[in-house]
């Protein structure tokens, strides 16, 4: 008995993390399912819910769900909003599923969108952005500052 | 036996401290002043992204970041203020009484501006003596607000004192009909924790919308929250996926499934409840959080989001409706030219600033109008916003959208007419003047 608590012990150590921390949501398979029938070739514009990647499973220094890294590197098709802190002539800015976010973004509640050919003017109300989407989490000074971006030429 | 996988690790995380300590933060020692300076700078001015990332370090680092923040915070709402909402919301996980006794006259004072982050903090770890001056937040205007306050009842409500835990119910249950759906859903898992599960039939609901503000997608966004949520109960979803329609034939076949699971569920939960407490959550979801029908005509909208007077969904239409709210809106019918005139009035703050679509500084509090284009009557609609940071701005808005906001808020009908029972349309006009007044300046009175 004592040799049975101990290996539950044992099993509930290792399994922990997984279990309580990584607990496999199912999201995703849409895309996947589409490029397994050939709708969605890998040079074509996939057309992705920035809300669902909001809702995709994200912890800090954990894989992101399979569905989001097979997006990595394609050409997708988005919306949100611009982030209404959007200062004008900069060549970045943060795309948003609501255009107010009260000065605080969760890392995985925006796409870092940079322009190729352009550089920003505050565009109220919705867009849709096409460009080559890359993900994965970027540090700098200690921090996690984005886990989605969006090259695009630019801005509609 | 997943069920056994998950005991077992939750028996080793609980008798094997060490593990989870190792999670924990570099020891506060190894942080130089300097270090926690240089953290409460990136807290208070970095990106939007790294405030909260800073504040949450200062929070792990504990006793050395405290004493510097609490100096910081001197004595005054203003000086308390300048910390910034992302320091303000980790003052309470300090258990320093200094700062619950700083937060405390924040909380109360409507005019403060980061009251959703004091909310947050004290509901970190709130003290068994505040339950009554809690209770009296669960009506606060501000919906982030009433969600904390939630929270922070809910975990004094489990600390084991029997005599408190009866009462929490009814406060939960009264929730389930807040106009926020966040909150309502909240409410639904507290009381599903406590053994009605009933209230997740409300989450059911959600999972079945499709509606939308303008461009808006509120129902998709609240299949989202929805499906987490149950799945952070373990819930399985058989197969409902968020991001497709809820109609599509393998969604449809799902929410049949999990319809008889969460009823299942709930009978055999009520079946352990006292008779007393049995029927607490009603038997059908209310008209205000059931999936709405479509809003056809919408050609106005007025979106106020107020830090300190609360959000605001307003849509005019066609024919003459205003619609309130968003998922199952409440409709009121106005008198017939109405949405005509206010469109005109729109049209001349269009030409009063052509080209121009901004006003303001980024910060939480946002008026959206939304219209149609001048001479473009089937393009999509102009939205024109402003915003304001905590600063006041009383000559924010300009004064042709000043008599077109002044134009709207006179078309909401009176109290007389209005469901006084329903919190969305309760005293809504002098609610709406309110948010106005707090962000780009009071309008005209009626």
């Amino acid at each position: 008995m004592p040799f049975l608590v101990l290996l539950l012990l044992i099993g509930g150590v290792i399994a922990a993390p997984g279990v309580l921390l990584d607990r496999s949501w199912k999201v995703g398979g849409q895309v996947q399912a589409a490029m397994e029938r050939g709708e969605a070739p890998s040079n074509e514009v996939v057309e992705v819910s920035i809300l669902r990647l909001k809702n995709a499973r994200y912890r800090k220094g954990r894989s992101l769900p399979e569905w989001v890294q097979e997006l990595d590197g394609k050409k997708i098709s988005l919306w949100g909003y611009m982030a209404i802190g959007t200062l004008e002539g900069l060549g970045e800015f943060e795309l948003v599923p609501e255009s107010c976010e009260c000065g605080k973004s969760k890392v995985n509640h925006f796409v870092q969108v940079t322009l190729d050919d352009d550089v920003t003017r505050f565009i109220p109300g919705r867009i849709t952005l096409v460009g080559t989407f890359s993900c994965g989490e970027v540090e700098e000074d200690g921090f996690i500052t984005s886990v989605y971006r969006l090259s695009t030429d630019q801005l509609p | 036996m997943n069920r056994l996988v998950r005991l077992a690790a939750v028996a080793a995380l609980a008798l094997c401290p060490s593990v989870s300590a190792q999670a924990q933060e570099t020891p506060a020692r190894q942080y130089t002043p300097e270090q926690i300076d240089r953290l409460i700078v990136h807290a208070q001015s970095g990106s939007a992204v790294i405030r909260p990332q800073a504040a949450e370090r200062l929070a792990r680092i504990g006793k050395p970041a405290a004493d510097r923040l609490l100096a910081m915070a001197g004595t005054s709402l203003g000086e308390l203020a300048l910390l910034g909402p992302s320091l303000i919301e980790v003052l309470g996980r300090f258990d320093d009484p200094r700062f619950r006794a700083l937060l405390w006259p924040a909380m109360e004072d409507a005019e403060f501006p980061w009251r959703p982050a004091v909310s947050r903090s004290l509901a970190h770890r709130p003290l068994p003596a505040e339950w009554g001056r809690l209770q009296g937040f669960l009506e606060d205007p501000i919906a982030p607000v009433r969600l904390a306050t939630l929270d922070a009842l809910a975990l004094l409500s489990s600390d084991g004192d029997a005599a408190r835990a009866v009462p929490f119910e009814p406060l939960a249950v009264a929730r389930l009909t807040d106009e926020n759906d966040v909150v309502r859903r909240r409410a639904a898992v507290l009381l599903d924790g406590r053994g009605h599960s009933r209230a997740l039939l409300w989450l059911l609901e959600d999972l079945q919308r499709t509606d939308t503000y303008f461009d808006l997608p509120t129902g998709e966004a609240a299949r989202y929250a929805a499906a987490n949520a149950l799945q952070a109960l373990d819930i399985e979803l058989a197969g409902f996926e968020a991001y497709l329609p809820p109609t599509t034939e393998t969604n449809q076949a799902a929410l049949g499934s999990l319809k008889e699971r969460l009823l299942t569920r709930a009978r055999a939960s009520e079946a352990k409840l006292p008779d007393a407490t049995r029927a607490l959550v009603p038997r059908t979801v209310p008209a205000i959080a059931r999936v709405g029908g479509p809003v056809e005509g919408a050609r106005l909208g007025l979106l106020l989001k107020s830090c300190r007077r609360g959000d605001y969904y307003l849509r005019w239409t066609d024919d003459d409706q205003l619609i309130i709210g968003y998922g199952n809106p409440a409709r009121v019918k106005l008198p017939e030219g109405t949405t005509r005139r206010l469109m005109a009035a729109a049209d001349t703050a269009q030409e009063a600033n052509p080209g121009k679509v901004y006003w303001g500084r980024p910060g939480c509090d946002m008026e959206s109008f939304r219209m149609p284009r001048v001479g473009q009557p089937d393009a999509r609609l102009q939205q024109l916003i402003l915003s304001k940071d905590e600063r006041p701005a009383p000559d924010l808005r300009p004064a042709a959208l000043s008599t077109l906001g002044a134009a709207m808020a006179a078309s909401i009908p009176t109290d007389d007419v209005l469901d006084a029972s329903d919190p969305r349309t309760r005293e809504l006009a002098q609610r709406v003047r309110g948010a106005f007044a707090s962000i780009g300046g009071p309008v005209a009175p009626r």
